[in-house]
């Protein structure tokens, strides 16, 4: 077994030479902690990539629901980040006005304050314009997530106007809270939008290399590719811009100091509206037994049938386990289909046992 | 212990453990920079005096070694990338034992790497996987047995050690 370590080991190194990694407290030295989370999100909302990893465990019939659907780091101890990124939009950026007396807090489940904040943070004065104030972007606000609610109030005139407005942060949310105070309602006074429904079709060929990068990196980028860059958005405020057009210039869409749509002025967006499924079989936990087949339908929202193919046909298309003999291709192989985009539902049946190619599905598990 | 000093010991070792886990240098690197960026992200709970940060590492970037999902994104090359991976794959040594690892399942895989490469007893191994020992016992001697076959090495069928 020595042998095998050592083996291992000049394997590993050789593989391991030419790989450099970075030091994250370095690379984001200038980021607030949780703004590392990956940019995946955004760059998989933006090219309207529908995928799905499905992960078939087929036990050793203790009897359990043998299928799951999952995601990402399923399964294993990874902790997960509890925390949401909301922020608070009012009125229009980038225009020179009043300076405004508005207070914000978060509020939890129980009522408890999350953090109180004043819209004066985001307020700065205006070049040429004493006692004006411009804002060029939405108060960020980390929440832990949870049943949430946002609490604002104006000062107007000396009379205060406030109201709540619920919501829901699921872990990994970026939200964005637009706040539209003036009329009587104590409730329900904001609009709560998504970030990629913000930046949804602002995404240009050019601009998916940005996404996820600071704005000092992105500059850099730019300007190494001959472009340059301007913000025309930030934390879910858009920014009164210039409607001139400059084919080298590359506009920024950004949220907590990261890009997250970026289109050259005059390009298109990446075209949305088909988008494609990947599914993978991966063992969760106990082991793969040989002789299972397993056939997918995809629907779409309305339940209509979408796809359906059997994953042994799948890889007999590929020509691989033929050429090889061997079962591994099955174990291997990623299933791709083109979908159009938006939410779908994938069904797994199983079929379980060594049974003659032909006979009936049995010991079918359905999985939505 | 500071996150700098963490890093250094670790960072190396997990590139190579991801790599042995996936065979995949592009995905080691990914997934062994995500995993040490969330260990930062959230290291004033990882690198407590009480927690095993290594260990919580080395389990986000199994996770994520696991998920081909990750992988297909990094083939797409829609995530940014704070890393760089320089040479070829096709020029890595011993063709026969990428191969043979290659043919193991990936739990299979990932108990021989983490017991016989890392040196992480059988329940350590548990712990890294998510698994119970008596799985980690089961996909050690199929895959002792695989390798040995792949391998031609008969020495390789060796009792399982539990440090």
């Amino acid at each position: 077994m020595n042998d095998l370590r050592e083996r291992m080991d000049r394997l590993a190194d050789a593989a391991a030479e030419g790989i450099a990694v970075a030091r994250p407290d370095q690379r984001q030295a200038n980021r607030s902690r949780w703004r590392a989370g990956p940019a995946l999100v955004a760059a998989t909302a933006l090219v309207v990539i529908a995928a799905v990893i499905a992960a078939v465990l087929v036990g050793r019939d203790d009897g359990d629901d043998d299928v799951a659907v999952g995601g990402d780091d399923a399964g294993g101890s990874a902790a997960q980040g509890n925390d949401a990124v909301v922020a608070v939009t009012y009125g229009d950026a980038s225009l020179s006005t009043d300076p405004v007396d508005l207070a914000v807090r978060f509020l939890d489940a129980d009522g408890a304050v999350i953090a109180e904040r004043s819209w004066s943070e985001v307020e700065q004065p205006t070049e040429g314009a004493p006692g004006e104030a411009v804002v060029m972007g939405g108060l960020v606000q980390r929440v832990p997530a949870g049943e949430l609610t946002l609490e604002a109030t104006l000062q107007q005139a000396g009379e205060p106007m406030s109201c709540t407005q619920p919501f829901t942060a699921a872990a990994g949310d970026r939200l964005i809270l637009r706040l539209q105070l003036g009329s009587a309602a104590e409730t329900d006074c904001a609009q709560v939008e998504s970030v990629e429904d913000w930046v949804a079709n602002r995404t240009g060929p050019t601009g998916v290399d940005y996404i996820g990068l600071t704005q000092a990196e992105a500059d850099d980028r730019a300007q190494a590719a001959g472009l340059t860059t301007r913000v025309v958005g930030a934390d879910g405020m858009d920014l009164v811009v210039t409607m001139d057009l400059r084919p080298d210039r590359l506009n920024l869409l950004l949220f907590d100091g990261v890009v997250v749509a970026a289109q050259l002025d005059g390009e298109g967006a990446v075209p949305a509206g088909q988008g494609s499924l990947a599914v993978d079989l991966e063992p969760v936990e106990g082991n793969f037994i040989e002789g299972f087949d397993v056939t997918l339908q995809v629907y779409d929202s309305g339940d209509n049938l979408l796809s359906e193919r059997t994953w042994s046909e799948s890889v007999s298309e590929t020509g691989t386990a033929a050429a090889s003999g061997d079962v591994d291709p099955y174990y291997t192989h990623v299933l791709r289909e083109p979908m159009p985009a938006g939410t779908v539902r994938l069904v797994t049946l199983v079929r379980i046992g060594l049974e003659p190619e032909g006979t009936a599905m049995r010991d079918d598990r359905r999985c939505r | 212990m500071e996150f700098a000093e963490f890093f250094e010991q670790t960072a190396p070792r997990l590139v190579r453990l991801c790599f042995l886990t996936t065979l995949d240098r592009e995905a080691a690197a990914d997934a062994a920079q995500e995993a040490l960026s969330r260990a930062w992200r959230d290291w004033p709970r990882v690198g407590a005096d009480s927690s095993d940060p290594a260990a919580w590492t080395r389990t986000v970037a199994l996770n994520l070694c696991r998920s081909r999902w990750r992988r297909l994104a990094s083939q797409a090359r829609l995530a940014p990338r704070a890393y760089t991976v320089d040479g070829r794959s096709d020029e890595l040594p011993d063709v026969d034992l990428q191969r043979a690892l290659r043919r193991l399942p990936v739990r299979q895989r990932e108990a021989v790497v983490l017991h016989y490469w890392a040196d992480l007893g059988v329940e350590a191994c548990a712990s890294a996987m998510g698994v119970t020992a008596g799985a980690v016992k089961q996909h050690l001697s199929r895959a002792r047995q695989r390798l040995a076959a792949e391998l031609g090495e008969p020495s390789l069928d060796l009792e399982v050690e539990s440090p």
